[in-house]
């Protein structure tokens, strides 16, 4: 066998010619339809930040919320909390629970609570009276952090006074 | 802490996407290839130091990506087995003038790609070719009929 004939130094025909590199081959098609999962899952809303409407209703109120039900670290979101009144709401109360607050930016709320308080970890925003078949909407505009992960309890309850209306249970999921 | 683990996990991800895409993209680098590593690139930093401008967080990252490129080429040094993890074999696609072709279909390779390689090397038929050899960095190597 002449010199050319032979396989060059360190390339064996058994490992590099004959070889179907199967293991290595399976992998790379098994890490490429991981991706491909991943971006369909993406494309189903799985990874954020398309928004959930959830309504409660009671013979006071209807309250009903707008709000992604998953979040990427990083990224800005709206919030946004309609209130219908059916009965007179002389201190109409949204209650958000911690997961709003905690390691998160609230850019800013509208409009303004005409007073707020914390109590648990949940604030307390309360507006001015409503009266029946009035509608009014708060939009609360927000940044996760970026360090932020896990899920996040985001209920939020409407009380008049001291008087539960209506309770919405939602939590946000951010991925890192 | 944070920005360590994400560039850690940001330096295992494009590890694993580089070794899914294959080493012809690598090699080749057309235009349209640069241009996608440059925006992974892109893409990578902004998930690693986030809202971070700071020269302290520059340094972290860098310095995660720079320790574990070292780690894997010393593992891939050290550990035969390693290597076979980390880095893709040597296939053969040309032997004796005649193409492989399940070696040449599993890198996704052209006869028209091996005859430019072989071309660039003043090499003008298959045929004269004994041995061409597709290299872990992507690279056809052309070893001419003695």
């Amino acid at each position: 066998m002449s010199a050319a004939a032979r396989p060059p130094d360190c390339i064996s025909l058994e490992a590099h010619r004959d070889a179907d590199h199967l293991i290595e081959r399976g992998a790379r098609w098994t890490l490429l339809a991981v991706l491909t999962i991943l971006a369909v899952l993406a494309l189903a809303n799985v990874f954020g930040q398309r928004h959930v409407v959830l309504v409660a209703r009671s013979d006071a109120a209807a309250l009903r919320l707008s709000a992604p039900g998953a979040l990427r670290s990083g990224l800005l979101y709206q919030g946004k909390f309609q209130i219908d009144a059916r009965q007179r709401l002389l201190r109409p109360t949204l209650v958000l629970a911690p997961g709003w607050w905690d390691a998160m930016s609230v850019n800013s709320i509208e409009p303004q609570p005409t007073r707020s308080w914390s109590r648990d970890g949940s604030v307390f925003l309360e507006f001015d009276p409503l009266g029946p078949g009035r509608s009014f909407t708060v939009y609360l505009y927000q940044q996760t952090n970026p360090t932020t992960a896990g899920r996040r309890d985001q209920s939020v309850e409407l009380r008049d006074g001291e008087r539960t209306i209506a309770s919405i249970d939602h939590s946000v999921n951010v991925f890192p | 802490m944070d920005i360590v683990l994400r560039a850690a996990a940001a330096f295992v991800l494009v590890f694993l996407l580089l070794r899914v895409t294959g080493r012809r993209e690598l090699s080749t680098l057309e235009p349209f290839d640069l241009i996608l590593l440059v925006v992974i690139g892109d893409l990578v930093q902004q998930g690693v130091t986030q809202s971070d401008m700071s020269f302290t967080g520059l340094v972290l990252a860098v310095g995660t990506f720079t320790v574990l490129a070292v780690a894997t080429s010393w593992l891939s040094y050290r550990f035969k087995a390693m290597r076979k993890v980390l880095e893709a074999a040597p296939l053969v696609v040309v032997e004796h003038g005649k193409p492989i072709e399940h070696n040449m279909r599993a890198e996704r390779l052209t006869l028209e790609e091996v005859a430019e390689a072989a071309r660039l090397q003043q090499v003008a038929s298959l045929e004269d070719v004994e041995w061409a050899i597709i290299e872990p960095s992507g690279q056809i190597s052309i070893i001419p009929r003695g």
